[in-house]
């Protein structure tokens, strides 16, 4: 749910499930993944203050406000949230690969 | 112009809602490309095996494979990460625009009062608005197209360009270009000295793809149509914000009211795929009774087709239909633009049905053009 709701929605609850068993796990994953989202604001908001830092020695808020990240500043942090999105969902990944050697073998026999 | 002119009526992230966004843009690819690909390999591994095993046959046709993967675990996760990913895109959009608003009124009524508009909006209450539009938050935009609280309430339209620059950010699609500027290059260089003077932008949603053609006609009237307000009023203020004159109305795009022959120029972009066949098929014969002789339709989409996708791969793209509420992605992922461009009166050699691409190669549109004899 976004922070600020202010007029009327259908609720969520209200879409098709994909585990109609299990309606715990889909609302943990919207859990996990808005923690996933919110880790990453606060460590692009820690880089904007060393950046900031390094330049300038000393910051206020309305500095980070203002602080426009140039392109090799965006190029670097879609890096660094690629890197942070395969590390997070790594065993997701890991089971593809596993699922995809698997197949491999049964077509080589 | 770029697809996303800055302008007084986009709402502006703050630092942290920018993080938001560029955090859950690269979570949906990840999810939408990478784990989205392992999909398929789940599938041939287990339930592919699973409903043979059954059925005593291996499953035939996107149906039939849909009943042998929703009960698979891997799809099942990947699924509501899936949707999270487009809710979370939503929220984030959501947060900048309910926290900007009070600014974005003042600029609204600042730009949409003056005497001196360069353009105009007529709002007509009996429009149709189709049911499924009334009642469906359409790709998960929260409160749909039909959200309207009020006489200056512009929101609807405020989430379709943000919510549209955040999904196409995410996806990679180059944003340099918009999408009328894509099409008036493929204009140039399929009837080269075209020069309309006046322009029709069928369901033109936040206005986004109307203001081109004021930008690079200015001595052509441009008009502009969609069904719901706060769509139209964002596009009308938007539009006065970038200083481009658009006529806008809340019209249906198969039952306009404009008088025969009246334009050079019809266009559409990313209508189809939002409207039923049947209006899709009144669209072209409006089109078409529109248009003076020599003049041109144009309706660009995505490029979604079935006739060119195997069975699993529709059952894949069909996703959207069922779980990112598209209530039209199936009916136009197998429509027939050229047949309906036929039927509404076009000849066959003024027909062209293809693809376009983005002059920096990052995505292609298909197009369904025609040019009306005389």
């Amino acid at each position: 749910m976004a922070a600020s709701d202010n007029f009327e929605r259908p609720s969520r609850e209200t879409r098709p499930a994909f585990s109609p068993d299990e309606p715990i796990a889909e609302r943990l994953v919207r859990v996990v993944m808005n923690l996933a989202a919110e880790l990453a604001v606060v460590r692009e908001r820690l880089d904007t203050v060393e950046r900031l830092l390094a330049e300038k020695g000393s910051l206020t808020s309305a500095d980070i406000e203002a602080f426009a990240p140039g392109d090799n500043v965006d190029a670097e942090r879609r890096e660094w949230r690629e890197t942070y999105v395969r590390r997070i969902f790594a065993d997701l990944e890991a089971e593809i690969d596993a699922a995809q050697r698997q197949a491999g073998q049964r077509a080589s026999k | 112009m770029s697809r996303n002119p800055d302008h007084e009526m986009l709402g502006q992230a703050s630092h942290d809602e920018r993080a938001r966004l560029g955090i859950i843009g690269a979570m949906k690819l990840h999810v939408g490309r990478r784990l989205r690909a392992g999909n398929r390999t789940f599938y041939a591994l287990e339930a592919a095996p699973r409903f043979e095993a059954t059925h005593g046959h291996a499953p035939e046709g996107p149906a039939e494979i849909g009943t042998a993967m929703r009960p698979n675990p891997h799809w099942q996760l990947w699924s509501a990460m899936n949707r999270a990913t487009q809710e979370q895109m939503w929220d984030a959009v959501q947060d900048t625009l309910l926290r900007e608003e009070p600014r974005m009124k003042q600029a609204f009524h600042k730009l949409t009062d003056r005497p001196d508009k360069r353009g105009s909006l007529e709002l007509d209450p009996d429009c149709r608005v189709p049911v499924e539009v009334r009642q469906s938050e359409i790709h998960l935009q929260p409160g749909g197209y039909v959200l309207d609280r009020g006489d200056d309430d512009f929101l609807a339209g405020a989430f379709y360009e943000l919510g549209g620059a955040a999904y196409s950010q995410a996806q990679g699609i180059g944003t340099k270009q918009s999408k009328g500027e894509i099409i008036i290059g493929m204009l140039e260089a399929q009837y080269p000295g075209f020069r309309p003077t006046r322009i029709l932008d069928m369901a033109c949603s936040a206005g986004s793809s109307s203001t081109p053609y004021a930008q690079a006609f200015p001595d052509a009237e441009v008009h502009a149509i969609d069904v719901t307000p706060g769509l139209l009023r964002y596009a009308h203020a938007r539009a006065e914000a970038l200083g481009l004159p658009v006529h806008f109305y809340q019209q249906h795009v198969a039952e306009t009211k404009f008088p025969d022959a009246s334009f050079d120029l019809v266009v559409s972009h990313n209508a189809m795929h939002e409207i039923s066949d049947a209006d899709a098929a009144g669209m072209m014969r409006e089109s078409y009774r529109l248009l003076k002789p020599g003049g041109v339709c144009v309706h660009q989409d995505v490029p979604l087709r079935f006739d060119q996708l195997d069975d699993y791969m529709q059952f894949d793209y069909g996703w959207d239909h069922y779980y990112n509420c598209e209530p039209f992605w199936l009916v136009y992922a197998n429509n027939d633009p050229q047949a309906m461009l036929l039927d509404a009166g076009f000849a066959d050699d003024d027909v062209y049905v293809g693809f376009v691409e983005q002059s920096d190669k990052s995505m292609r549109w298909y197009v369904a053009t025609a040019r009306k004899a005389g």
